[in-house]
Formats: structure tokens, sequence, C-alpha cells
């Protein structure tokens, strides 16, 4: 009876930390999306107690997605090393969005975590043809890559 | 998702191509995510990805794929609506 007790009380206790670990994933998860939507809301009131709005002026600066794509990428590389930070390991990660343009993915936008300044992609003007697409984008290379 | 847990073992292995030499130093654990298509400023709809590498070995593990995969997948889902908002609003910028 003991036995099974200590039993069950080690299983409850594997399970309440792995509960704990996953809400506080959740939580640095889904904490940047809110801070990123609150300034969001931040902009869309600031334009609508502003002078012109209701203009599309208006309505593009409040939507404002090139402020908020770099904001994104960001967090996502924070998220991606938090744990290996947390055990006092120093690490860089370099996170970028690539989009096909004639065959070719070519990066738009990306991010450096130690060097929030500088261009990450240094190797695509020097190695371009490395990055051309030898698969069929589109409809089929989503089926094939789900 | 492509994922490369330790790029210098892989290329040892003849599983990973470095493109030139200095990649050596700082790249060392890569993941590229398929983003599907996404709208562009200019084309219309295109292939998108995102590419995440770090100068830590081993950042990225196999046995953390599927967790890896849900917490891009979140962020992928946020970076294609923006890629779509920025192709609106450059769109009507140009018309």
């Amino acid at each position: 009876m003991d036995v099974l007790q200590k039993e069950d009380g080690k299983r409850l206790k594997e399970e309440l930390a792995r509960a704990k670990e996953i809400a506080e994933h959740l939580a640095r998860l889904h904490t940047p999306f809110g801070t990123i939507v609150g300034k969001k809301t931040g902009r869309v009131h600031t334009a609508i107690e502003g002078p012109h709005a209701y203009s599309i002026k208006c309505v593009k600066e409040a939507l404002a997605p090139w402020l908020d794509l770099p904001e994104l990428l960001l967090s996502l590389a924070t998220v991606l090393s938090h744990q290996r930070k947390q055990e006092g390991i120093m690490l860089n990660v370099r996170i970028g969005v690539y989009l096909c343009r004639d065959g070719v993915m070519c990066p738009i936008y990306g991010m450096d975590l130690n060097n929030l300044g500088s261009n990450p992609f240094k190797s695509y003007a020097t190695h371009q043809h490395a990055f051309r697409m030898t698969q069929p984008a589109g409809k089929e290379a989503d089926a094939a890559l789900v | 998702m492509i994922l490369v847990e330790n790029c210098q073992e892989s290329a040892a292995k003849g599983e990973f191509v470095y493109m030139h030499q200095d990649q050596k130093t700082y790249l060392k654990s890569i993941i590229a995510y398929y983003l599907g298509n996404v709208f562009s400023d200019s084309t219309g709809e295109v292939a998108g990805a995102i590419s995440i590498d770090s100068d830590c070995p081993n950042l990225f593990q196999q046995a953390e794929c599927d967790k890896l995969r849900r917490v891009i997948a979140e962020f992928g889902q946020r970076i294609r609506f923006h890629l779509a908002l920025m192709a609106l609003l450059t769109k009507k910028e140009e018309s």
C-alpha cells in the first residue's frame, strides 16, 4: 500500500512539474504577442484621436506591420534561446524571413540577437545560387511539407 | 521543418555543407521552417520561410522537434499575417 502511495505521489509530482513547465512556456510564448498587440492598440487609439482620423494615411500609420514584424522575430529568437541563457550559456541567435522571388529565396527581414543593427544575411549576397529553389514552390510544396 | 542539431558534426558526415569557412564560427545549429504561401508586397502569393540559426551547437534538438515546431508555428501565423498586412498597405500606397 505504502509503495503504491509513494508511486502515486511521485507520479503526481512529475505531472505537476510538467504542467508548471508547460504553463511557464506558454506564458513566455504569449507575453510578446500581448505586448505587440498592446503597442498596436496604442497606435490605433492615437490615430483615432488624431487630426487625420479615418484617412488611409492614418490607418497605415496605426497598423504599421513593419514595426511589429521585427518585434515578432526578436521575440521568437528570445523565446528559443531563453532556456540556455537561463543555464548561463552565452549564445547568439539569428533569425530571418525569406520570400521566393524569381525562384530564389530572398531575405527580406533579419535579426541578430547580439547585434540588432547588423545585417545577418551576408552569405546571401555572395552565394545567391545556394538560395535557389530546386523543389516546386506553392501548393505542391505545401502538401509535401505539412 | 528542417532541423540540424550540430552543423559541424553534420558537415563531417556530409549531411550539411558550409558555404564558406567563416560560417563554422557562427553557424552551429539551425532550423528552416516553411511558412507556406505568403503575400508579398509586389508579386502576390509566394513561398515563404523562416531561418533560425545559432552559434551554440545543439541549441535546437531533434528530441524537442515537436515543441519547437509548435512554438515557431505560433509565431509563423503572426508573421504571415503581418506580411499580408504589409502587402495590403504597400499596394494601397502604389494605387
